[in-house]
């Protein structure tokens, strides 16, 4: 079987590993890409036949990948902080955005494409 | 190569200096850039690391490989093109040129659609137990894909130039074509073929588009040196320009061997005026 992960040096590699950690499990992969979008290609294409990526990239794919969840993927979650610039001339503007963001719209579309809210 | 009419007379207008100065600047002023940026006293570990001598190794493996094929195919190709007037010949020579403008990762996309699990060929392949994508040999296709057209094309001016007297008189006096071809032509052109395939080569070290979206990226098998460089970008910097370094310092050396090769093996006929 072809697996195809991100290599250690990017973000998703880091997640890897630590999965790798938690499982206790090795992976040889066939290749290690430089992005999870391109981890996310290489299955798509079905040139590889199984990959590492996030939940929200299994969700962007449809139809063309079959996401298997796993317990252990807890523990590999990054977390998006939102914030404004402090010294912003559009304070009022990035307060809104960032209400609109938090809110249960923002938090519908969140939801919606694969993220977990706080 | 270098022609002198012997009056001494050159014909260009010293302005003509100041902005070749300033295309020269253009080019030379990033590497400066780069070796300035170099990190001098971690050079060395960086580039003997043994990820980057794996890459530099595959590079140099991939590119030799990648030049042979270009030569297999392109001197036929360039014959093809330069000698038999046949219908359909432009259109041919403008696809053969194509991987010379197309973006790399477009011609990484149409390898996968033809060399890949599910491509025109890979499919048939696959059934005999041939699975190219993520192997070195998908590494060399890619190399040979956008390096091809620097071989054809040195090679096809090369014939052109050289025309075709010395073979006619070859076949009147009794030669096969073979024989003409490998005792007149290819000699004949010989300087041209060095310099396509010193280009190819070239081209082939520094492959990176269609070989990140054909081949994929593992160390010792996919990741060049281009790529290696990519990767490191992400997490240190420092080795990703040493390792730039190093990719200049082999296409200077590999540029220049091209343009002392003609010279050498041009001396002889020049000698004799």
């Amino acid at each position: 079987m072809k697996v195809v992960v991100c290599a250690p040096q990017v973000p998703c590699g880091a997640a890897t590993e630590t999965i790798e950690k938690a499982t206790g499990t090795t992976l040889t992969p066939v290749s290690e890409e430089s992005s999870v979008t391109d981890v996310l290609g290489k299955v798509t294409s079905q040139e590889a036949d199984a990959g590492l990526v996030y939940v929200t990239d299994v969700k962007t794919a449809g139809d063309k990948v079959k996401g298997i969840p796993f317990a252990e993927s807890d523990k590999a979650v990054n977390t998006y902080p939102i914030a404004a610039v402090g010294a912003s001339k559009n304070n009022d503007l990035a307060q809104a955005f960032i209400a609109a963001v938090t809110g249960s719209e923002g938090k519908q579309v969140l939801t919606d494409a694969g993220f977990g809210t706080l | 190569m270098t022609q002198h009419s012997g009056t001494g007379y050159t014909g260009v207008p010293p302005w003509i200096y100041a902005i070749a100065a300033a295309g020269a600047l253009f080019v030379l002023l990033p590497l400066v850039a780069m070796v300035a940026k170099v990190n001098w006293p971690q050079f060395i570990p960086l580039i003997t690391s043994e990820s980057s001598l794996t890459a530099l190794g595959l590079s140099l493996r991939t590119s030799a490989a990648s030049t042979a094929l270009c030569i297999v195919f392109g001197v036929p190709l360039a014959l093809v093109l330069a000698r038999s007037p046949f219908p359909g010949q432009r259109l041919l020579r403008a696809f053969v040129l194509l991987p010379l403008v197309l973006p790399p990762v477009v011609g990484g996309i149409a390898l996968l659609y033809t060399f890949g699990r599910q491509g025109l060929l890979g499919k048939n392949l696959d059934l005999v137990g041939i699975q190219i994508a993520f192997s070195t040999t998908a590494v060399v296709l890619a190399q040979t894909f956008v390096a091809l057209p620097f071989l054809v094309v040195s090679l096809e001016g090369a014939l052109r130039t050289a025309g075709n007297k010395y073979e006619a008189v070859a076949a009147t006096l009794g030669a096969r074509p073979t024989t003409v071809l490998r005792r007149v032509t290819i000699p004949l052109v010989l300087p041209g073929l060095a310099s396509g395939a010193v280009l190819s080569f070239a081209r082939s070290l520094g492959e990176f588009g269609a070989t990140l979206t054909f081949a994929g990226s593992l160390q010792g098998v996919t990741r060049t040196l281009p790529l290696e460089i990519y990767l490191q970008r992400e997490t240190d910097a420092d080795a990703a320009v040493a390792l730039s370094l190093v990719l200049v310092a082999v296409a200077v050396a590999v540029v220049g061997l091209s343009y002392m090769r003609p010279r050498t093996l041009t001396a002889p006929a020049a000698a004799t005026p």
